[in-house]
């Protein structure tokens, strides 16, 4: 450690300046000051003058100076104090002065440097005793040298002592200003604020990031009170009071610190939402705070943020929660939309519904007709049957009834459950709500769940949506069954019963409904009995399915009857229902129609086609043959499509067969394949009404399924033969038909006009009796037979009625008069089933008339 | 006019008329038919003429309803002429239950015609 460190070169300057100073003072003096003769005045004074001016140079110099010159400038001291010693003469006294030098050079410089000096003022004073001659010389000398020496190596030492408790305290203040350093670094790194003040609240101290947070430099804020530096107002007094209650508390021994939140306005505008800890200490046994200050805006933001995120999860995951839950609730009303019957709904339901409330268990009970409750299903199923019908009052379904509320158990007991299967599956918690369909209970359904579980109001709401949807989906199920009823009965009711049956014509139907579909479709057909033994047939195709389709087909069906009955040939029926179609309000229909009038008399066939298939006819020979004529709109689609009928004949043995798209359409197939596989199927065979229906059936549909609904309908003329036998029906409209066929058939047998006349005659009058006199019943018919045979006709009429005895016996007599005149034999047999009449004549030879 | 199955016109000859049956008349339109030819002869008709030149067939329905209408306009002092031509098979019903006692029955409606007096 460099000794002069301590002084700095300032204070050596000034110090040599004052040196000189003193020694050109000492000049002066002498000169002015009485003194003895022998001094050199003049000397004195020019060294006094030098001495002044190096003073002043060293003065204004003071800053500047080396430490090289310091030694010089001690030196030249030196040399000029000897010379005023010489030139005053005064060996003795003026020696003294050496003693500043000296001292100078100890004070300022080490030791060894000191006592250098010391040797070269030695030197020099030797110089200067020797060139004076001085008596004493070498006491002068060493007592000149040795009282500087003395004095100096004391100063010396004290300045050792002192410098080195300079240096050490420089040291641990240099220690400290960098551990403080550091501490500083640190602190002012520090993200928070710390403030340091005194037990007044004046600011001792503050980090660079409590400038940043208060919005002050730190040189605004030390040494005013903390409350000025942004507190508002309003909250000064309060900030005050707590202080003091703090250092209070800590007085006594208490805590020590506080944490508040805090609002400081800055010097900017702008406001810090902070938070800070104050916490009291002690140094040198005064009380001073430090406080950490942190903005806690961004965590509050944070906070805040987190929080919104958290409320948004949830609800995300409750909205998530609710859509399944929704979900499952409309699951259970689409139930309804795949199940067509109770039976098959019923599980379907509690498996739904179990999904929905989570449920280990659930029961479905209706009430029936008679007010008990019946089981429709449980969930789980139960191994063992159990009986299905619970009374209106018992268990807890019973006091759901009652109360129309729902109910809600916890560790039922066996007594109040209908099914015990939701015992046994270890339910500790059943809660039962009712169904309610259109204001009213149609039953109800218990849910189940195993412990630790228990129901909650939560559940009875869900389970009331849910018994909503179940309600609705049995009310639609049942709805659904009795419209299919309606319709399949309706549908039943608008197919004729029986085929009329009259002479030489038979015929056979068929109808097939669509396997696949549920609802009823749109075809029809019909075979109505014309006067004069004429039959008109129906084959039609309304569109559309279910109840107005069908309702729309029996109106058609009714007007055909009507109209046909009135006598109205095919095309004008047409045309007529073709109005009553285009009048259906609102509803749009259409219906395709086949209508065939027959007259087994002339054989011949009229028919007109709106938009439906052709129908097929077959000779005698079972050639197919379609007929094409007559083609035109459906019914319901022209104001005037203006219908005409074709005529072609059917000769005996002949068939035609109507039938409705179903028979020939297929998906992704060509309507003529269709139509020749059913020609085809039609020509293989024979051509009877009934085996040609089979056959066709068989041929075209092998599956016996079909897609579509399928009616068929087959008229044979049926050919006469040497025997002519047919089924009469019980009505005087038939007798015409009879006569006509006879003629045919008589004419067949080339029989002579007077023979034809008579046994036509004959049979008209016997088949007369029969129908008016047997009281037979509508359906009832006559047995017609007439053989040939022998060049005889045999002819029996059988009835089943019962003679009525009303009849006045002139009417029954005049015919039998005529018969018995027209034929050969007459046999009368009344049986008790029925009257029998045998007729005989024979046939004479024709002769030509 | 159409009657099931059989056919009825009516006109006038001076003061008589001609009613014209045609089809088949049996118990199904009888009475239907034999009515409404009664109703075509006007009360003040002098008489009529029914020709049942295009009818094919008669029952005994018919030929009872057939006395009855003639003894009915017998009664309104009505005269009745059957036409029936010769040869068909009403001629050989109508002779064979004796109608001419009951009208007198002309081959030809001509004939009828001229016999009106």
């Amino acid at each position: 450690m460099r000794a002069h460190a301590m002084f700095d070169t300032r204070t050596k300057a000034r110090s040599l300046a004052f040196l000189y100073g003193a020694a050109a003072l000492t000049c002066v003096l002498t000169v002015l000051l009485p003194h003895v003769p022998s001094v050199e005045e003049r000397s004195v004074l020019v060294l006094g003058a030098v001495s002044l001016a190096l003073a002043l140079v060293f003065l204004r110099v003071a800053g500047q100076v080396s430490d090289g010159l310091v030694h010089l400038a001690l030196a030249v001291v030196t040399v000029m104090l000897s010379l005023v010693i010489h030139y005053t003469h005064n060996t003795t006294l003026y020696a003294l002065i050496y003693t500043w030098p000296a001292l100078y050079a100890f004070y300022f410089f080490s030791s060894p440097v000191a006592l250098g000096h010391l040797a070269f003022i030695g030197a020099a004073y030797a110089t200067v005793l020797r060139i004076d001659d001085t008596m004493d010389a070498t006491i002068r000398l060493v007592l000149v040298l040795g009282t500087p020496l003395v004095v100096g190596l004391l100063i010396s030492r004290l300045l050792g002592v002192v410098r080195s408790g300079i240096e050490r305290s420089a040291r641990q203040e240099r220690a400290l200003r960098s551990s403080e350093g550091r501490t500083r670094l640190i602190v002012d790194s520090a993200r928070d604020g710390f403030i340091s003040t005194d037990a007044q609240g004046r600011v001792l101290d503050i980090n660079a990031a409590a400038e940043r947070l208060l919005g002050r430099s730190r040189a605004d804020v030390l040494g005013r009170p903390f409350q000025e530096l942004g507190i508002p107002r309003e909250a000064h007094a309060k900030f005050i009071q707590r202080r003091r209650d703090l250092l209070k508390a800590a007085r006594e021994g208490g805590t020590r610190h506080l944490e508040q939140r805090v609002t400081i306005n800055r010097p900017d505008g702008t406001q810090l939402r902070g938070e800070t800890m104050i916490w009291v200490v002690e140094r040198d046994g005064e009380l001073m705070f430090n406080a950490r200050l942190s903005d806690i805006g961004d965590r509050l933001l944070e906070e805040r943020k987190r929080e919104r995120l958290v409320r948004a999860e949830a609800a995300r995951a409750e909205a998530e929660r609710a859509a399944l839950t929704i979900g499952r609730l409309q699951a259970v009303a689409d139930a309804a939309l795949t199940q067509r019957d109770l039976d098959a709904l019923g599980p379907e339901i509690l498996a739904r519904t179990r999904e929905v409330l989570d449920a280990e268990a659930a029961a479905l009970l209706l009430v029936q007709d008679d007010g008990d409750l019946s089981l429709l299903s449980s969930d789980p199923v139960v191994a063992e049957r159990r009986p299905n019908r619970v009374p209106a009052d018992a268990g807890i379904a019973g006091r759901v009834l009652a109360t129309r509320r729902p109910v809600l158990l916890n560790d039922p007991p066996a007594s109040a459950l209908a099914d015990p299967a939701i015992l046994a599956a270890g339910i500790s918690s059943l809660l039962a709500v009712p169904l309610i369909a259109h204001e009213e209970i149609i039953g109800v359904i218990e849910v189940g769940v195993r412990p630790p579980r228990r129901l909650s109001a939560e559940d009875v709401d869900l389970l009331r949506l849910t018994a909503d949807r179940v309600a609705l989906a049995i009310e639609h199920v049942r709805a659904y069954g009795r419209e299919h009823r309606i319709a399949e009965t309706l549908q039943r009711s608008l197919l004729p019963q029986t085929l009329p049956s009259l002479p030489g014509v038979a015929l056979a139907g068929r109808y097939l409904p669509a396997a696949s579909e549920a609802e009823v479709g749109g075809d029809w057909y019909d075979a109505i009995g014309l006067s004069g033994g004429r039959v008109l047939l129906v084959m039609g195709d309304v569109s559309g399915k279910g109840l107005a389709a069908a309702s729309m087909l029996g109106a058609l069906r009714s007007a055909i009857r009507a109209y046909a009955l009135e006598g109205h040939a095919p095309a004008q029926i047409a045309d007529r229902l073709n109005t009553f179609v285009l009048a259906e309000p609102s509803r749009e229909h259409m219906a395709t129609l086949v209508l065939a009038v027959f007259d087994p008399v002339d054989a011949e066939l009229s028919y007109v086609n709106a938009g439906h298939p052709p129908p097929l006819a077959l000779s005698a020979e079972g050639t197919p043959q379609f007929l094409d004529g007559a083609r035109s709109v459906p019914l319901g689609v022209l104001p005037f499509p203006g219908y005409q009928e074709e005529t072609v004949t059917l000769e005996s043995g002949g068939a035609l067969v109507l039938y409705t798209d179903g028979l020939v359409e297929r998906r992704a197939e060509n309507l003529d394949r269709g139509l020749d596989r059913l020609s085809v199927a039609a020509s293989e065979g024979p051509l009877e009404t009934e085996a040609l229906c089979d056959r066709l059936l068989r041929a075209v549909l092998p599956s016996g399924a079909t897609n579509d609904d399928v009616a068929l309908l087959t008229l044979c003329h049926v050919p006469l033969g040497s025997r002519l036998a047919l089924d009469l029906p019980s009505e005087p409209s038939a007798l015409r038909s009879l006569r006509a066929l006879l003629r045919r058939w008589l004419a067949q047998a080339e029989a002579s006009d007077v023979d034809v006349h008579a046994i036509v005659m004959a049979c008209s009058e016997a088949c007369t009796n029969a129908i008016e006199h047997a009281g037979a019943a509508p359906d009832e018919t006559i047995a017609f037979e007439a053989v040939l045979r022998d060049g005889e006709v045999d002819i029996v009429v059988r009835d089943r009625g019962q003679w009525r005895d009303e009849c006045p016996p002139s009417d029954q007599g005049r015919g039998l008069e005529l018969i018995d005149a027209l034929m050969d034999d007459v046999e009368l047999e009344p049986t008790p089933d029925g009257t029998t009449v045998r007729l005989r004549r024979r046939l004479t030879e024709s002769v030509s008339v | 006019m159409n009657v099931d199955g059989a056919t009825l016109t009516s006109s006038l000859h001076g003061n008589h008329v001609i009613v014209s049956v045609g089809g088949e008349i049996d118990v199904f339109n009888a009475a239907r038919l034999i009515a409404l030819v009664e109703a075509a002869v006007p009360t003040d008709a002098h008489g009529a003429v029914l020709d049942l030149t295009g009818v094919g067939f008669l029952d005994s329905t018919a030929i009872r309803k057939l006395f009855a209408l003639t003894s009915r306009l017998r009664e309104r002092r009505q005269h009745v002429r059957v036409v029936t031509p010769c040869g068909s098979t009403v001629l050989r019903t109508l002779e064979l239950v004796q109608f001419g006692r009951a009208a007198p029955m002309h081959a030809s409606l001509e004939e009828a015609l001229a016999e009106l007096g």
